[in-house]
C-alpha cells in the first residue's frame, strides 16, 4: 500500500471511509447504468396472467428484424394507476400502451375531455372495420361522450354457479326456475339451521354488503343502472328500487335467503366450500377463480343462466372489465396500434385467455372456437365456455362514469343500512314497507354521489 | 515564541451559524415549508393535473361543511380518539402499575409480551384482526361460541365496526403506552411515597396525591401522542374493513382524505380536509400545553 493510502487510513475514521466508498461506488454504478433500455413499444399490464398471455406475441415481434421491438412490463395495480396519471398530468415517462381496469382507466376522464390522456380510437376502429368485430357492450366502460378510448379485452358475462349436487340429491330441477322468485321458492327446502345449533347455516345466495358489485349486477340484469343516459347519478330508478326491495326482503325474511359473506377472502371461499350458500353469481373470470380456490367442490358445481326478474327477461349481467389504452403522449401510435390489434385479434391469445384465465374474448369471430366447447370436470362436465359465450351477446350496457365505483359503494352502503334496519324490526317487513325504505335510502345514496359529481367543475354532463 | 499567523481565509463569525444551519434549512424549506404553502394554495383550487387548475376560493371548505360523509368521518375519528384516551390510558397505566410491583416474577418477560404488539405494525394488525373478527370463521366468535355459547354469526366488522377498531388498537397500543407509564412510575420519588405512608395515607390516597402528580408530565405527553395517532389513523381501519367499512362505519378523516384525493382524484378537496385535520391537531396541542403549564414538574 502506498504512502497516500496509509495516510488516508491513518487520518480518517474507518466508518467514514466505508460510507464514502459505498457512496462513490453506488453513484458511479447509477451513472454508468443510464436509462433502462426499453423496446420501441412499451406496454404496462397489472396482471401476471395477462403478461404471460401477451409475451408470445411480443416474442414474435422481437424475433422479426423488420418489426419494432416490444416490451411488456408487469406493474403493481396501484403503481400502474399512479404512473399512468403522473404521465398524463406531468409528462413523466410512461408506456405507449396501458392495460387498464375500469377503476384505473376512468380516472383519466375525470377532467376536461381535451385532457384525456388516451387516444380517441373511434375513427380508427371505423376506418379499419374493426368495431363490428367486437361485442358492442364491451366498449361501454371505455366510451366517453360517444368516443372510444380503449380496445376492450373481455366481455365478462355473468351466470349463476350453483351446488348441482345438493339440488339433484333433493330432486329439485332448479334450472327450470322461470324467475328469481321461483328460484328462491324452489330452494327453500335446502336452507335453514341444518346442524340445530340455533344459527342458520345454509342460505340460497351470497349477498355481500360491503361490496355493491353483486347488487349492481342484479340491477343491470333487471334493466336498471346507477347513472342515466346523460351520465348523471340515477340511482332512484324504479327498476333499481324493485331490485333493492327484493334484495332486502331476501335478507330480512326468516329463514333468510341471502347471506353476507366476503367475496375474495380465504374465509369466504372456505364458507362457500362448506356449503353456506347454494349459489353465487359468477362472471367468466370468477368461474375460473372458483375452480382454483375451492377444489373441494369439483364435480358438484354447475352453471346456469341467471333466473330472470320477469319471465322472458334478461338472463345475464356483467361485472368487471379491462382495456388496452393508447397513451396520447406516445410517439409510436402506428406501432402500438399494430401491436395492440395483434394481441386482441390473435386467436391463440383468445384461446389461451380462456384456458389460462377463463375469460371470454370480446372478439365475436372467435366465439366459434372449439376451445369453448371443452367440458370441465369441475362443473360436472359442462362446457361452460360455450354457456358463457351464449350469454356474452346479451350483456347489458354500463355507464362509463368516473363516479361508477363511488356509486357502487354508495349502493352497498344503502343495502347495508336497509338490511340492518329491516333485521332490527320486531317482525320481518313486507315488500311494501321495504319499498318505501329503499326509495328513501337510494335517494340518500344518489344525493351523496351527486354532491361529488357537482363538485367537479371540469366535467360537463355527458 | 512563534508569531500568530493570520488566516488567509476565514468566515465571518456572524455568518457561521447560518452556514451550519443552511443544509437543514434548505431541506426543511424544500420538503416542508414549500409543500405546506402549496397545500394551502391547493385547498383553494380544483385541479386535474398541473395544466387544469381553477381557483375556487373557500369553495372546498364550504363543500366540506355541507358534506355529511365528512361529518361521519369526523364523528368516527373523535369516537376513536376518545377511546384511545379514555380506555387506553387507564389500561396502560393499570398494566404499568401492575408490572411495577416488585413481587411479580418474570416482569421483564411480561413487559416484552405486552409491548410486542407495537412491534408488528398497523398493517399486520389490520389484516390479522380482519381475520379474527370474521363471522363464523373468525377466531373470536369461535372461541366465545365454544366457551359461552356466543353467537357464531356475530357481525363484529359489519355492525360493530368502531368497537372492532377500538379493540384492535387497544391490543396494539396499550403495551406501548405502558412502557412510558412504567418509566414514569419508576421515577416517582420513593421518599415522597414513604412520607405519605408515614402520614397515614392509604394506597388510593398515595396514588391520587403522589403518583398521579408525579407522572402527570409523562401522562400528558402520552395522551397527546395517542390523540395525534388516533386522529391520523388510516391503515388499521383500511385493512380491517378493506375500505371505509359498511356504510362508512370505519371511515376516518385521513381515510376520507385518501378517498377524496386518490380515489376520486379531487386533490383540492383532500387538501382542505388535511388542513381541517391540522387545525384540530393544533388545537389539541394548544390545550395540552395550556394544561401542562400549571403542572408542578
Amino acid at each position: 500500500m502506498g504512502s497516500i493510502g496509509r495516510n488516508i487510513i491513518e487520518k480518517y475514521p474507518l466508518g467514514l471511509l466505508v460510507v464514502m466508498t459505498v457512496a462513490v461506488v453506488s453513484s458511479a454504478l447509477v451513472f454508468l447504468r443510464g436509462d433502462r433500455q426499453t423496446g420501441d413499444v412499451e406496454m404496462w399490464v397489472f396482471n401476471a396472467e395477462h403478461r404471460d398471455l401477451f409475451l408470445p406475441v411480443a416474442d414474435r415481434w422481437n424475433e422479426d428484424p423488420e418489426s419494432p421491438t416490444v416490451d411488456v412490463l408487469l406493474l403493481e395495480f396501484q403503481s400502474l394507476s399512479r404512473r399512468m396519471l403522473s404521465g398524463f398530468f406531468s409528462g413523466t415517462p410512461m408506456a405507449d400502451l396501458i392495460m387498464g381496469e375500469r377503476q384505473v382507466a376512468s380516472q383519466a376522464w375525470r377532467g376536461p375531455v381535451e385532457a384525456i390522456g388516451f387516444v380517441d380510437i373511434t375513427d380508427r376502429l371505423e376506418a379499419e372495420d374493426l368495431r363490428q368485430r367486437f361485442n358492442p357492450p364491451s366498449f361501454a366502460p371505455w366510451t366517453v361522450n360517444g368516443r372510444i378510448y380503449g380496445l376492450p379485452m373481455d366481455v365478462h358475462p355473468v351466470m349463476l354457479a350453483y351446488r348441482a349436487d345438493l339440488y339433484e340429491a333433493a330432486g329439485i330441477p332448479i334450472e327450470e326456475a322461470r324467475t328469481w322468485r321461483e328460484f328462491m321458492e324452489m330452494s327453500l327446502p335446502l336452507i335453514g339451521d341444518l346442524t340445530g345449533n340455533g344459527v342458520q347455516d345454509r342460505f340460497v345466495l351470497e349477498m355481500p354488503e360491503a361490496d355493491g358489485n353483486v347488487a349492481t349486477m342484479l340491477i343491470l340484469q333487471a334493466g336498471g343502472d346507477l347513472f342515466d343516459a346523460n351520465g348523471q347519478p340515477g340511482m332512484v330508478h324504479p327498476v333499481n328500487v324493485e331490485v333493492m326491495t327484493e334484495l332486502v326482503y331476501w335478507s330480512s325474511r326468516r329463514p333468510a335467503l341471502t347471506v353476507d359473506i366476503p367475496l375474495f377472502t380465504g374465509s369466504g371461499e372456505r364458507l362457500r366450500g362448506e356449503g353456506i350458500v347454494l349459489a353465487w353469481l359468477v362472471p367468466d373470470w370468477r368461474a375460473g377463480r372458483t375452480m382454483r380456490n375451492i377444489p373441494a367442490l369439483s364435480g358438484k358445481m354447475k352453471l346456469m343462466p341467471l333466473p330472470p326478474w320477469e319471465e322472458g327477461g334478461l338472463r345475464t349481467s356483467v361485472w368487471g372489465g379491462t382495456m388496452i389504452g393508447f397513451a396520447r403522449a406516445s410517439p409510436n401510435f402506428e406501432n402500438t396500434w399494430r401491436f395492440a390489434t395483434d394481441l386482441v385479434f390473435d386467436r391463440d391469445v383468445a384461446r389461451n385467455m380462456w384456458r389460462e384465465m377463463m375469460i371470454i374474448s370480446p372478439v365475436v369471430d372467435f366465439w366459434d372456437d372449439p376451445v369453448y366447447d371443452e367440458p370441465l370436470e369441475y362443473y360436472s362436465g359442462q362446457a361452460i365456455g360455450r354457456l358463457l359465450v351464449e350469454m356474452a351477446g346479451d350483456v347489458p350496457y354500463r355507464s362509463s362514469s368516473v363516479y361508477y365505483t363511488l356509486a357502487v359503494t354508495e349502493l352497498a352502503n344503502a343495502l347495508n343500512r336497509l338490511n340492518r334496519e329491516a333485521r332490527r324490526m320486531a317482525s320481518p317487513p313486507d315488500r311494501e314497507t321495504i319499498r318505501a325504505m329503499v326509495e328513501r335510502d337510494l335517494a340518500v345514496a344518489q344525493e351523496n354521489v351527486l354532491r361529488i359529481v357537482e363538485r367537479n367543475i371540469f366535467q360537463a354532463p355527458q | 515564541m512563534k508569531p500568530i499567523r493570520k488566516r488567509k481565509f476565514s468566515a465571518e463569525p456572524r455568518w457561521a451559524p447560518y452556514l451550519f444551519l443552511a443544509p437543514f434549512l434548505t431541506v426543511f424549506g424544500v420538503f416542508m415549508i414549500y409543500p405546506l404553502f402549496q397545500s394551502v394554495l391547493l385547498s383553494t383550487e380544483q385541479t386535474f393535473g398541473p395544466e387544469f387548475t381553477e381557483f375556487v376560493g373557500f369553495g372546498n371548505f364550504r363543500n366540506l361543511m355541507t358534506d355529511p360523509v365528512f361529518f361521519v368521518a369526523l364523528r368516527n375519528t373523535f369516537i376513536f380518539a376518545s377511546a384511545a384516551v379514555l380506555l387506553q390510558m387507564p389500561m396502560s397505566l393499570g398494566l404499568a402499575m401492575l408490572l411495577n410491583q416488585p413481587w411479580i416474577r418474570g416482569r421483564a418477560m411480561y413487559r416484552l409480551i405486552f409491548f410486542s404488539p407495537a412491534l408488528v405494525g398497523a398493517v399486520f394488525v389490520g389484516v390479522m384482526f380482519s381475520i379474527i373478527f370474521e363471522r363464523r370463521t373468525g377466531l373470536l366468535n369461535i372461541v366465545l361460541h365454544r366457551l359461552v355459547g356466543f353467537d357464531l354469526d356475530f357481525p363484529w366488522l359489519q355492525e360493530y365496526a368502531m368497537a372492532s377498531m377500538i379493540l384492535a388498537s387497544l391490543w396494539m397500543w396499550t403495551g406501548f403506552n405502558m412502557i412510558y407509564f412504567l418509566a414514569a412510575l419508576q421515577n416517582v420519588d420513593k421518599d415522597l411515597v414513604d412520607a405519605a405512608k408515614v402520614d397515614g395515607a392509604g394506597p388510593w390516597s398515595r396514588f391520587i396525591n403522589v403518583t398521579i402528580p408525579a407522572i402527570r408530565p409523562i401522562a400528558g405527553f402520552v395522551v397527546m401522542l395517542s390523540l395525534i395517532g388516533a386522529f391520523q389513523v388510516f391503515e388499521l381501519p383500511f385493512l380491517l374493513f378493506d375500505g371505509p367499512g359498511p356504510n362508512n362505519r370505519g371511515l376516518t378523516i385521513v381515510m376520507y382524505l385518501y378517498q377524496s384525493g386518490f380515489q376520486i382524484g379531487d386533490l383540492g378537496y383532500a387538501s382542505a380536509i388535511g388542513w381541517i385535520l391540522a387545525v384540530i391537531l393544533i388545537a389539541c396541542s394548544l390545550i395540552q400545553r395550556r394544561l401542562s403549564r400549571h403542572e408542578a414538574f
